[in-house]
């Protein structure tokens, strides 16, 4: 019973501020909606009692990923709207988007509608999405992944300050 | 406990550490400021009642009737969502600190003064406080004023290079303890001092100490006090991120600035000094309550805290992002490898 | 009764809509982040999966829940990921900007002849 009310809380809240972010007229209200959306998400997995993976989606993304973001639309000073120009493959895409996703939802609701037995929530064991469960995972079987996820960050990093640094200075003649 | 009893023994917790904490922000302000005005030969605040006792209460009279301003140039939700998220997530850390062992009330046994136990209390901890960049870059950003931008984005550059030296230096508790829980890393420091993780571990006293010193000096850029407190540096930006702010809305940020340190110091004390638990297992030591101990420990950081706005002058900018990322961040991965090592060896 | 439908159906809706913002916008910083809502929709399809697994399929008992649980570590992938890419992004979209004044992608076409 609760855990119905959080999840129509969380699931609702998620769900405006997801359309928050792709309707604001202001890059920042968007980002600041993305925040929104993600606080929303941790609850949800709160819910599904994946305690550690809620926090760690707020630090990575609230605190860190969202405020690059947040950083770089205050740096560049956009207030100007773009104009919205809708190309014949834009228009093809969206309504392809919206096909797509309404079949799922018509699949998905039928589906529960017709009495499939879906697995039903048990009682989770109490080391269930804990931080040492998912440490004995990542460090044991899924460390070949990880090892290459911390590759993919380091090329990530370089990459990034290559890009992002300033042209070099053409170097002054000497006189 | 059923979930009623659990939910009704928390609102009593609340009931009851709300008010302090607001007390304690309250007399915070007034703690510094006498300090301040003592350490530069001057009185401080002695006007209003005995020592100046009454001078917060003033000025919150002060602040709540003055009038009201949102600038033309402002984006209105935005700016008012701003102080509301920075109290509000300076407010919510507070919930897991263990400030005392279980007692109770009435004869109803309410467990640890501590609202809520979160199985990873600590990362409860270092979400919120990632959420409290939002107040502080919000408010900069949405007075649409150049100094506040500035403000900001200086903070936010702060915050996020500092968080990193924040989260490597507590690892030692986390490695020796095995548990993210407040409750468990605060168990495991009873009986005397020297199972506090600032001496630890074992007789390796370094990886301890130096987490310790790492922990306080990012604290400080956190909170955006001196010497990291550049994003409010009065001398270049005038106020920074709250310059458009008045009335409550600014006394908003001025309290959650001092709740932001006091939460600081509290998880300071609660991880490397030993939380509630007594410096020493004796008879005149354990005849003080446990929430006496974790008080004194926490004002020994404050007076610490206020000691250094008294002495030190403000970072230049490059030299902040200097001293976060090549001076400290090693530091804290040197650290985290040595208290490794160190745990390995006093086994 | 909340089911595993209920968490696929919202995934689902935000993972169209964060599809959708990629098409109707033209603003680089908005695609990113529609991108990135894209990605935690995913993130909560396998969150949810990982809590109601398939037991009778796979022949598991309820005390081996912590074993579907290890489905989690691609969360963590998924963030590295979506990390590593704003990274990038966020340096090329500054790029962007500092050659063009404008991060509208649709001026973004010099390689279109």
């Amino acid at each position: 019973m609760l855990s119905a009310i959080f999840f129509w809380m969380f699931a609702s809240a998620a769900c405006f501020f997801a359309f928050g972010v792709i309707l604001a007229r202001n890059p920042m209200h968007s980002a600041v909606s993305l925040v929104a959306t993600l606080i929303a998400l941790a609850g949800l997995f709160l819910q599904l009692h994946a305690e550690f993976l809620a926090w760690i989606l707020i630090i990575v993304y609230t605190g860190a990923v969202m405020v690059l973001i947040i950083f770089v639309i205050s740096l560049l000073n956009l207030h100007r709207e773009e104009p919205i120009n809708l190309t014949l493959a834009r228009r093809f895409g969206i309504t392809f988007v919206g096909i797509f996703g309404f079949m799922i939802f018509v699949y998905l609701f039928t589906d529960s509608l017709t009495g499939f037995v879906y697995p039903k929530k048990l009682p989770a064991p109490e080391e269930f999405g804990s931080a040492a469960s998912l440490a004995a995972d990542l460090f044991t079987r899924y460390l070949l992944p990880f090892e290459l996820a911390s590759i993919l960050l380091t090329a990530a990093v370089i990459g990034a300050v290559v890009i992002a640094r300033k042209p070099c200075e053409e170097e002054e003649p000497k006189e | 406990m059923n979930l009623g009893e659990l939910a009704l023994y928390s609102i009593v917790k609340i009931a009851i550490l709300f008010p302090l904490v607001m007390l304690s922000v309250a007399y915070l302000t007034w703690l510094e400021r006498k300090l301040l005005g003592r350490f530069q030969q001057r009185l401080g605040p002695h006007r209003v009642g005995p020592f100046g006792l009454l001078q917060p209460i003033a000025d919150g009279v002060k602040l709540f009737f003055k009038e009201d301003i949102i600038p033309t140039n402002a984006d209105r939700i935005l700016f008012i969502l701003a102080p509301v998220l920075s109290m509000a997530c300076a407010l919510m850390a507070i919930a897991v600190i263990p400030f005392g062992p279980s007692f109770q009330l009435f004869g109803y046994d309410l467990g640890r003064v501590q609202i809520a136990d979160v199985n990873v209390g600590l990362l409860y901890i270092f979400g919120i406080t990632s959420l409290s960049v939002y107040g502080v870059f919000l408010a900069g950003w949405s007075s649409g004023n150049k100094y506040s931008l500035l403000g900001a984005l200086r903070s936010s550059a702060q915050i996020f290079s500092y968080e990193l030296t924040l989260g490597l230096s507590v690892i030692i508790p986390l490695m020796a303890v095995g548990s993210l829980k407040m409750s468990g890393i605060v168990d495991s420091q009873a009986d005397g001092f020297w199972n506090w993780w600032i001496l630890s571990p074992k007789w390796l006293v370094i990886p301890g100490l130096l987490g310790f010193a790492l922990y306080l000096i990012s604290a400080f850029a956190e909170t955006n006090r001196i010497p990291f407190d550049l994003p409010e540096a009065e001398t270049e930006l005038v106020a920074g991120y709250h310059l458009e702010y008045s009335s409550m809305k600014f006394a908003m940020f001025f309290m959650a600035e001092y709740v932001n340190m006091i939460t600081a110091a509290s998880i300071a004390t609660t991880l490397f000094l030993g939380g509630w638990h007594s410096p020493l297992p004796l008879a005149p030591f354990t005849w003080f309550p446990g929430w006496f101990w974790f008080a004194a420990k926490v004002f020994v950081i404050l007076f610490f805290f206020i000691w250094v706005r008294a002495t030190f002058p403000r970072f230049r900018y490059d030299q902040l992002m200097h001293f976060g990322w090549k001076i400290l961040l090693p530091l804290a991965m040197l650290n985290v490898f040595l208290a490794a090592v160190g745990l390995l060896l006093a086994g | 009764m909340i089911s595993l439908n209920h968490y696929l159906i919202l995934s689902a809706v935000l993972f169209s809509v964060g599809a959708l913002g990629v098409l109707l916008r033209r603003n680089a910083l908005i695609i990113l982040m529609s991108v990135e809502l894209m990605l935690n929709a995913a993130n909560l399809a396998i969150v949810a999966f990982a809590r109601y697994p398939f037991f009778r399929e796979v022949g598991l008992a309820a005390e081996d829940l912590a074993v579907a649980g290890n489905g989690m570590v691609f969360v963590f992938l998924v963030m590295t990921v979506a990390a590593a890419e704003v990274g990038v992004g966020l340096a090329i979209i500054i790029n962007l900007y500092r050659q063009r004044q404008t991060i509208n992608i649709e001026i973004a076409n010099l390689l279109q002849g």
